[in-house]
């Protein structure tokens, strides 16, 4: 067990800087998720804690030890990797005992090792199976009982369960809380499905372009979300994003208007582009909003595709004129939302409700969003603690029709 | 068998040979010209085990466990599939390993031996013996001395007209070499292209893979290394030509055959901002051309004359001396990684119909 600190760390090829000064603290013991999109920085990040990569810059620290420039077999870490790298001659208890053997551990030492590993993963009575008698699901426990069995500082785990099916995985998920929570052992886990991280992490570090953009435990980065990137790419289906400009009393979008007093708003002033964020459970048809403490104005909206998923449903909603900026400038600024003029809403799926049907919802103040455009930092979330200017807070002028 | 009295080593390790084909008793007889201790052979053909006693004296082993008992290293020269096998235990062992090229028969198991390399205190060295050619070395030191400028592209040939190895051998069989004229001979260009670029990062790979001599009844040819067991016996590629981009648009043409319908081509043309060196990788001839404008604007080729060398000899020598100094050659299995990983990007475009990038995963 270990704490892993990163300061600093920079990893530079040739033409693309794959992590750009990089500054993690992860805590003895903890579980951390490092998630963002491929390409984003995550697995090179995890590469130099395990010494698969050196850094061009930073240091990096397992315990109290400078590992930086420590080959990876001397850092007291072991690693599990999406491709389960099972020596096809070897069986189970060859590959489970492999890096035991190399360390010229006495036989009892290693047998005793190998037969708690298997009970942790529950691979009883399967130490002579080859690989190739085994299920994916299998093989990836003797892969993880192999890591186990070194007694590690830290586990690294590289995508570990992205090579199986749906249901394996997320009984693998459950299997690997089971066992951070027996090893308390330190656990960073690099994945790209924000399903793994949420469920298993202690803390999640959102990753974009090298650089971290949070580091929070889940609730937070889904709640409090630092930035439009974190707004965007934590929570499935992904939160609104509608463009706006900041005016004397609230917000102005191209189609409606939120009311809150704009002066204790820091960093932005009146005329700045601010783009608001609300998650797809916190829309509401407006009699369904009566329930919620601190709903908007009505907004008028036109239904569009339905997607019913048996526990909830999802409905598009057209929002009159966009007026704000297109998606691919949102996009610029890691917004993952649909487009401007568009918004989600998740209802309960026994709601009625049709296509094409002209409806009014409220937003849930308490949990409004509101971005920088420009910088993409968050600047609010929850409306409701700035009060209200005082002026009537409605669609507007040029607002979408209104014949509900 | 004791050591010959001109051993170079001080304590040269007690060595042994797993695989005792044709390259394993090549390599048996220059471990005697360096004066290193060979002390066996392991072999799962009895005749070749037979053979190789008879020759060199030495017990030989059907299975790898006795001879790992009594080595210090091995040389591992069995086809490209049983690589992984053997080293792996080696390294296990805490055997030094010097391994034929090319690492392994896939990027799966040369993954895994990579890992396994990574664990072991022992030394792992891959054979890419060209390296060690006089040729090969001057213009490496060329252009670390920066005479050539930066390397920005070079030409890669090792192009045979007609020389299929005997079709039925493991060489000609997917399921034991894992390709065919590129992974015997292609590693080869790829790797001294990649060690001339001083291994930069490898990007996007397209390249095409063909099948077109080793599948004919009446493919014709003047000499064949091995038997010839006719068409039913060749499942791989005869032909390979792939373009390579690495960091800072570096890129590496290749071209690659077992037989083509071309005058046979070693040429290796080595293009830097500065100057240009050529080689011709089994002949040996190297020039550098360059261009001047001091006095006159003009052009030179100078030529560079060395002696031949016997490049197995002196990557044993290499090998050993890693050994004797307790370091060395931390990079081997690393760079012959990324030649494989070239290798299986070569084949995934060629299947894929089209560019694709390394690695495979983001």
């Amino acid at each position: 067990m270990a704490r892993v600190t990163l300061e600093h760390v920079t990893k530079q090829y040739e033409d693309v800087t794959a992590v750009d000064d990089m500054n993690l603290e992860i805590e003895d013991g903890e579980f951390v998720c490092l998630v963002g999109p491929s390409g984003c920085g995550k697995s090179t990040t995890m590469e130099t804690i395990a010494g698969l990569t050196k850094p061009t810059d930073g240091t990096i620290s397992i315990g109290e030890l400078d590992v930086t420039k420590l080959p990876p077999k001397d850092r007291g870490v072991a690693m599990v990797f999406q491709n389960i790298a099972l020596f096809p001659h070897m069986d189970v208890y060859d590959n489970i005992s492999f890096g035991l053997r190399l360390r010229d551990y006495d036989t009892d030492e290693i047998d005793r090792r190998v037969e708690r590993a298997t009970e942790i993963v529950q691979l009883d009575g399967m130490l002579d199976r080859m690989p190739d008698e085994m299920s994916g699901g299998q093989r990836q426990r003797v892969a993880i009982a192999r890591a186990i069995v070194r007694n590690p500082d830290v586990f690294l785990m590289d995508e570990p369960l992205a090579n199986l099916d749906a249901k394996l995985r997320v009984h693998m998920r459950t299997e690997l809380q089971r066992l951070h929570k027996e090893l308390d052992t330190t656990i960073i886990y690099v994945t790209h499905d924000q399903a793994e991280a949420m469920t298993m992490s202690d803390r999640i570090a959102v990753i974009n372009a090298g650089e971290l953009q949070q580091i929070d435990p889940p609730l937070v980065c889904y709640n409090e979300p630092s930035n439009l990137f974190v707004a965007g790419f934590i929570g499935s289906p992904s939160m609104n994003f509608v463009e706006g400009e900041l005016v004397d009393n609230g917000l102005q979008t191209g189609s409606f208007h939120i009311e809150f007093d704009t002066s204790s708003l820091v960093g932005v002033s009146v005329g700045d582009p601010v783009t608001l964020g609300i998650r797809p459970e916190d829309v509401y048809l407006v009699d369904r909003g009566r329930d919620i403490a601190a709903p908007t104005k009505p907004i008028p909206v036109e239904t569009d595709v339905l997607e019913p998923m048996g526990n909830e449903v999802f409905v598009y909603l057209r929002v009159g004129d966009s007026g704000g900026r297109s998606m691919a400038e949102a996009e610029e600024r890691g917004a993952t939302s649909g487009p401007t003029g568009q918004l989600l809403m998740s209802l309960d799926s026994d709601t009625e409700i049709m296509e094409d049907q002209a409806v009014e919802v409220v937003l849930d103040r308490t949990n409004l969003h509101l971005f920088d455009a420009d910088s993409g930092q968050a600047l609010v979330h929850g409306i409701e603690t700035l009060g209200r200017s005082g002026l009537g807070e409605g669609t507007t002028q040029t607002g979408a029709e209104t014949d509900t | 068998m004791t050591p010959p009295p001109n051993s170079t080593f001080e304590n040269p390790p007690r060595t042994g040979i797993v695989g005792l084909g044709n390259i394993g008793q090549y390599h048996a007889d220059r471990l005697l010209d360096l004066g290193v201790d060979l002390v066996g052979g392991m072999d799962v053909v009895a005749d070749a085990r037979e053979r190789f006693g008879r020759r060199y004296g030495v017990e030989t082993y059907e299975s790898h466990a006795p001879l790992y008992d009594t080595v210090d290293a091995v040389i591992i020269t069995t086809p490209n599939r049983y690589h992984e096998e053997y080293t792996v235990e080696a390294l296990e062992a805490g055997i030094h390993v010097l391994v034929e090229k090319p690492l392994a028969h896939s990027l799966e198991s040369a993954a895994r031996m990579l890992e396994a390399a990574h664990e072991s205190d022992a030394i792992c060295m891959v054979g890419f013996n060209n390296r060690f050619r006089n040729t090969v070395r001057i213009v490496r030191n060329r252009i670390e001395r920066g005479d050539l400028g930066e390397v920005k592209h070079i030409e890669a040939n090792y192009v045979r007209r007609r020389g299929v190895p005997g079709r039925g051998s493991w060489f000609t069989r997917r399921s034991v070499a894992g390709g065919g004229a590129l992974i015997d001979l292609g590693v080869h260009a790829i790797d001294l292209a990649l060690y001339l670029l001083e291994y930069p990062d490898i990007t996007e790979i397209n390249g095409v893979t063909r099948t077109e001599f080793g599948i004919r009844e009446d493919y014709a040819y003047l000499e064949m290394w091995g038997e010839d067991q006719g068409p039913d016996g060749f499942d791989v590629d005869d032909s390979a030509s792939a373009f390579v981009r690495c960091g800072g648009d570096r890129t590496i043409s290749l071209e690659v055959a077992w037989a083509t319908n071309r005058p046979a081509n070693h040429q290796f043309v080595v293009r830097g901002t500065e100057a240009a060196a050529t080689f011709d990788l089994l002949e040996g001839d190297l020039a550098i051309h360059s261009a001047s404008t001091t006095g006159i604007n003009h052009l030179e080729d100078t030529t560079v004359q060395a002696s031949q060398n016997d490049t197995h000899t002196d990557e044993q020598r290499a090998f050993f001396e890693a050994i004797d100094a307790g370091t060395g050659l931390e990079d081997s299995v690393d760079q012959a990684y990324a030649v494989q990983q070239v290798v299986d990007g070569i084949y995934r475009s060629s299947e894929h119909g089209g560019c694709v990038v390394v690695p495979e995963d983001d």
